[in-house]
């Protein structure tokens, strides 16, 4: 049989627990707990817990972005950015100096980057060439 | 004029348009032994470029430097690649971009006269190469219409493998045998003698010492061999992803030459250590392993490489790429898995064998088991027609050459055939750097079928041969000349023939 990856795990542990509250919840987190610990795979659970935070995610629509700037944005600006990626998103707000200006926005699989240190490499390679 | 180019400065910022990158990105989840394995990257093809941004903090000083990959696996969830180049700055969770190009290197004029490494940048310190033009490392092969069967030879100087193993320009020709058997003598004869040939060379060197790099280097300066060489070289201390692409790297390079219709000699040295670096790479991408543990696809590996080797027909330019992979044998094993799948990919092969090596029979031919299919085709006339049965002779005196022992006992002809073989043999025999010109060869292998040697003690062959050769260049070189050029008749043959008898009396 194949190993059982991380998101394969998580997934299942979401499918199981999706409709359980209260003891149920707790009795179904502890056998899973158990398995993990059969299958040898107590030491992935950070792994497994940021695959199933994914899933959760994607269910109920959330988004999540991280946005680096080279200055600490002001709340107004964050805002018109979350609005533009929808209603429910979640922001990570860094802080990156060497960007010199501008924001890179990174979702799960893009990166839209609109910094000024990007723009001045694309110039220097423009009029290098 | 300052002022124009402050001007144009001006217009080209103004006019640069400021526009939001979007780049694909996933997340190294895995990585080692030059080897990572990624998520994201959901659109990613198959032998992409990655770039890897390592954290500045993990590479020191060379902060923002960007290392690059090459998509292997594209698998449900994740992405495996190989990484080209250092990878212990790369660690989990670092951002990798797509950068949506093939992996290419430069290719041009320039590369001439350089040693590069399997990226085309250069290493041998002479400057930067600034080429205008990038070649695709993998590239189709051409098809069936593009080509044109082989007919012009590539003198390789080497009296046994001209004379009976002759090699055409678009050939495939193996050169096999055991470690220390002087692989690397043929094709770096092979590089000398294309001087003044029309001919352009690469010498890919793949997994071998850095030291043997810079004596071959050091050699082929010393003989003038750089003016028409590009050397490429993936060393030993190179991660096995260089060693994998060396050799399509070298070939993308001959590639150029070939489009503008050149002739270009191409030497892989050697394809063992690539298959090694294929299959260290295979395993850690936990592609399953077959026979001797290499993976499903090494046969192709070798195939599309040596594919690329062709005579391009008049109309595609009529350029052509010739190939001589060098593959090393463990204890003279021929069947093993890598020899046998590279003997039927090429044309024929070199045999070397070791015994002959230490008998003192060097260039170590193996005249049984060495063939070539289409050089045939491409010999000179003169060659052609005075070494035509030099192969067959030599292959039956190895045979007779057991009896020889019970000399007195055997009949009068074999006896002849015995002596003959010996002094052929020692006619076959040169040293190392000393390719001998095409009409030479001619001269020597007649005076030899012809009985010029058989009065000639054996110890006394290669003395005497200097001799003929001497004579030959100093009082007829008009016949030489013609010999070059491709003539053949019947007089032409009575006059070599009576120059051999004049020579014979005067010694």
């Amino acid at each position: 049989m194949a190993k059982l990856t991380n998101k394969q795990i998580a997934q299942a542990l979401f499918e199981a627990t999706e409709k359980l509250s209260g003891a149920d919840l707790d009795g179904a987190l502890q056998r899973f707990v158990e398995l993990l610990a059969k299958k040898q795979k107590l030491k992935q659970v950070g792994n497994i817990i940021a695959e199933f935070e994914k899933i959760a995610k994607k269910k109920e629509g959330i988004v999540s972005i991280e946005i680096k700037s080279a200055r600490k944005l002001n709340s107004n600006t964050t805002d018109s950015i979350k609005n533009a990626f929808g209603d429910k998103v979640e922001v990570t707000e860094l802080v990156d100096e060497s960007l010199l200006g501008g924001t890179s926005i990174r979702t799960e699989d893009k990166i839209l980057d609109g910094s000024l240190k990007t723009q001045l490499n694309k110039l220097k390679l423009k009029l290098s060439n | 004029m300052s002022n124009a180019i402050v001007e144009q400065l001006k217009k080209h910022i103004a006019d640069f348009e400021k526009s939001v990158e979007v780049e694909e990105v996933g997340t190294v989840i895995e990585v080692g032994d030059g080897i990572a394995r990624m998520n994201g990257l959901n659109k990613c093809q198959a032998q992409e470029m990655l770039e890897f941004s390592p954290s500045a903090k993990a590479t020191g000083d060379k902060a923002g430097e960007v290392i690059m990959g090459v998509a292997l696996n594209l698998e449900e969830e994740t992405v495996g690649a190989m990484i080209l180049g250092e990878y212990k700055g790369i660690k989990e969770g670092d951002t990798v971009k797509r950068t949506g190009r093939i992996l290419s290197v430069p290719v041009g004029e320039q590369m001439v006269g350089r040693v590069v490494n399997a990226l085309g940048q250069e290493i041998d310190g002479k400057g930067e190469i600034k080429t205008k033009q990038f070649y695709p490392v993998e590239k189709i092969a051409p098809g069936v219409m593009k080509r044109h069967p082989v007919h012009e030879p590539v003198q390789t100087g080497i009296k046994s493998v001209d004379a009976m193993i002759p090699i055409g320009r678009g050939q495939r020709e193996l050169i096999i045998g055991d470690r220390q058997t002087g692989k690397t003598a043929i094709a770096i004869d092979a590089i000398i003698n294309q001087k003044g040939q029309n001919m352009k060379c690469v010498y890919v060197a793949v997994g071998q010492k850095e030291s043997k790099v810079a004596r071959i280097v050091a050699k082929l300066e010393e003989a003038g061999a750089m003016e028409y060489t590009t050397i490429v070289v993936a060393g030993a201390s190179n991660a096995a992803s260089m060693s994998f692409i060396a050799p399509y790297a070298g070939v993308a390079i001959a590639e150029y030459f070939a489009d503008k219709g050149e002739d270009v000699l191409v030497v892989y040295d050697d394809l063992t250590k690539q298959a090694w670096a294929y299959r260290e790479i295979s395993l850690l991408l936990r592609r399953p392993p077959g026979r001797e543990a290499y993976p499903g696809d090494v046969f192709y590996l070798h195939s599309r490489l040596l594919e690329r080797a062709c005579k391009l027909s008049e109309e595609a330019g009529g350029g052509s790429i010739t190939a001589l992979p060098i593959i090393e044998t463990q204890a003279g094993d021929l069947t093993a898995y890598i020899p046998t799948n590279v003997i039927s990919i090429t044309d024929g092969q070199i045999f070397l064998e070791t015994d002959l090596f230490y008998k003192g029979i060097r260039p170590a031919i193996g005249i049984g088991l060495s063939v070539s299919r289409v050089g045939g085709a491409a010999q000179i006339k003169p060659m052609k027609k005075v070494a035509g049965k030099t192969k067959l002779d030599m292959a039956q005196f190895r045979e007779l050459e057991a009896f020889a022992q019970f000399a007195s006992d055997l009949d009068e002809d074999t006896r002849k055939q015995i002596e003959r073989g010996y002094r052929i043999t020692e006619i076959m025999k040169q040293p190392q750097y000393s390719p001998m010109a095409v009409e030479n060869q001619v001269a020597v292998i007649y005076a030899v079928n012809n009985g010029i040697f058989d009065d000639v003690e054996v110890k006394d062959v290669s003395a005497t041969e200097t001799k003929l050769i001497e004579f030959m260049n100093k009082s007829k070189r008009t016949l030489l000349d013609k010999l070059a050029a491709g003539e053949w008749s019947d007089e032409l043959e009575k006059e070599l023939g009576d120059a051999c008898e004049e020579f014979k009396k005067n010694n």
